[in-house]
């Protein structure tokens, strides 16, 4: 179909749904859709008492001595299906073997993680990065949340590097900037992109380099999840979020205190012609106080001396 | 009334019209439409303290209308009438008619297509969403988007042709 043909398809449709008989009698609708969420929702304690009750006989009980917290795996009905699934001893003393103090389901972890993720803006992240497989590389990052600005180092085959990552938009299209430090060559770029287009709809989280509140959010939302487990991570008792994909697996874990990211790990295993061709990005992340210098790392470029201003690379 | 309730009501009075629409082209029937509106609704309302937080709530909304089609269709609306298009070419002078018999031509290809890629139509063309936003309301790559309207288009356009010709 050509333009017009498109056009037209657009005005036919239009016309067929033009014969709408009436209006939706909305009272009614609004009427059905309390009784039956009172309904379910009253189905959900009963599910959960049950979960709970299953808890305390030690069924789902994970038990954590010594400060060695003890993987545990859960399963989840999805977001919102309400049925407990694990439970954590929390912040048990050393040696503690009581009793579970809460019950986490996937949707309280997730509701934890998105309002913890909700003030961020407090915070300059800390992102080391590592990815594995054949074309694996390190780096560590720091984003400050408010400018969506990022300071880079970076160790690859090719040695270290530094760059200062600006994404902004100019009218709704999606420009990416990069100033770049090479300490192998002692040289340095500047380099700007633009995308192809302008962005269709709300450009909310368009111009971040990590990934946002928006999109674990987004993620979180999306369903399909399980409780991973615990672990600690960094000094933190962290409890896991999983989602399965077709060839792979994506793990958020945050801390079971702040419910802020922790560590989030992609699997792609959709290469599998060798043992060694997986990949698996892992971010760990920590959350930084803003103090001026960190803030002016991020946002501010500060070439080393003597490097040499070159073309940027095609 | 509670804030959250507020909301949604308000959400309700902008988009049941738009939903109901949509979940026509989907299935062809109003009165079905109605139904799919409705339990589209009810799980909205179980999940709106998350829906409201996101970014575009309205997509995710479609996201459950169109899962809601796709479980009548699996469950027992396999019966949709589809249109049996005739393939002799008989033409014939074009009247007032023709519009109609088009349009009634264009709902019954729709109908005849597969969910997926009426769902894409139905998202691309009444709904005037960008392959992008398709994308997020089908949770398919745009690539996926952008081949399954290719197909669509193409079916329709052939099914569309055989109408005209026997008009």
């Amino acid at each position: 179909m050509n333009d017009s043909q498109e056009s037209q398809l657009t005005r036919d449709l239009r016309e067929l749904v033009a014969g709408q008989p009436s209006t939706l009698d909305l009272e009614a609708i609004w009427l059905r859709t309390r009784k039956r969420h009172r309904r379910r929702r009253a189905l959900r304690c009963a599910a959960a008492a049950g979960a709970v009750v299953l808890a305390a006989g030690g069924f789902f009980a994970v038990h954590e001595t010594g400060g060695s917290p003890v993987p545990h795996s859960g399963t989840a009905a999805g977001q919102g299906g309400g049925a407990a699934t694990g439970t954590t001893a929390g912040s048990g003393g050393r040696g503690s073997t009581s009793a579970a103090t809460r019950t986490e389901t996937v949707a309280y972890v997730a509701g934890k993680v998105e309002a913890a993720l909700g003030d961020v803006n407090k915070y300059v992240l800390r992102d080391g990065q590592l990815e594995t497989g054949p074309n694996g590389h390190s780096a560590t990052i720091w984003t400050d949340p408010r400018t969506g600005n990022a300071y880079e180092i970076a160790h690859d085959s090719d040695g270290r590097s530094i760059a200062w990552l600006s994404t902004y938009l100019v009218k709704r299209v999606l420009t990416w900037k990069t100033v770049e430090a090479d300490y192998a060559a002692r040289t340095w770029f500047v380099s700007v992109m633009h995308a192809a287009g302008p962005i269709q709809g709300s450009t909310a989280g368009a111009t971040s380099t990590v990934m946002t509140p928006a999109e674990i959010k987004a993620w979180l939302d999306a369903g399909r999840l399980t409780i991973a487990g615990h672990r600690e991570i960094n000094g933190h008792l962290a409890i896991g979020l999983r989602q399965p994909w077709a060839r792979g697996y994506r793990e958020l874990w945050v801390d079971s205190r702040s419910f802020l990211p922790l560590r989030t790990i992609m699997a792609d295993f959709a290469d599998t012609t060798g043992p060694l061709k997986n990949v698996l990005l892992i971010d760990n992340e920590t959350w930084l106080p803003r103090t001026p210098s960190l803030l002016d790392t991020v946002n501010h470029v500060h070439i080393p001396a003597g490097f040499r201003r070159v073309p940027p690379p095609q | 009334m509670s804030r959250r309730e507020d909301e949604f009501r308000e959400f309700m009075r902008d988009r049941a019209s738009p939903l109901h629409q949509t979940a026509y082209l989907l299935c062809g029937d109003w009165h079905l439409a109605h139904d799919l509106v409705q339990d589209t609704l009810v799980k909205a309302y179980q999940h709106w303290s998350r829906i409201r937080q996101a970014d575009n709530p309205d997509a995710y909304v479609r996201r459950i209308l169109l899962n809601e089609v796709r479980g009548r269709w699996r469950r027992r609306e396999r019966t949709v009438p589809v249109a049996r298009f005739p393939a002799g070419r008989q033409p014939v002078a074009p009247d007032a008619a023709d519009e109609i018999a088009r349009r009634a031509g264009l709902r019954q290809a729709l109908l005849a297509l597969p969910l997926r890629q009426r769902a894409t139509v139905v998202l691309r063309y009444l709904e005037g969403m960008s392959e992008r936003e398709t994308a997020v309301v089908l949770g398919c790559s745009e690539g996926t988007v952008k081949s399954q309207s290719a197909r669509a288009l193409g079916t329709l356009r052939s099914l569309l042709d055989r109408t005209e010709s026997a008009l």
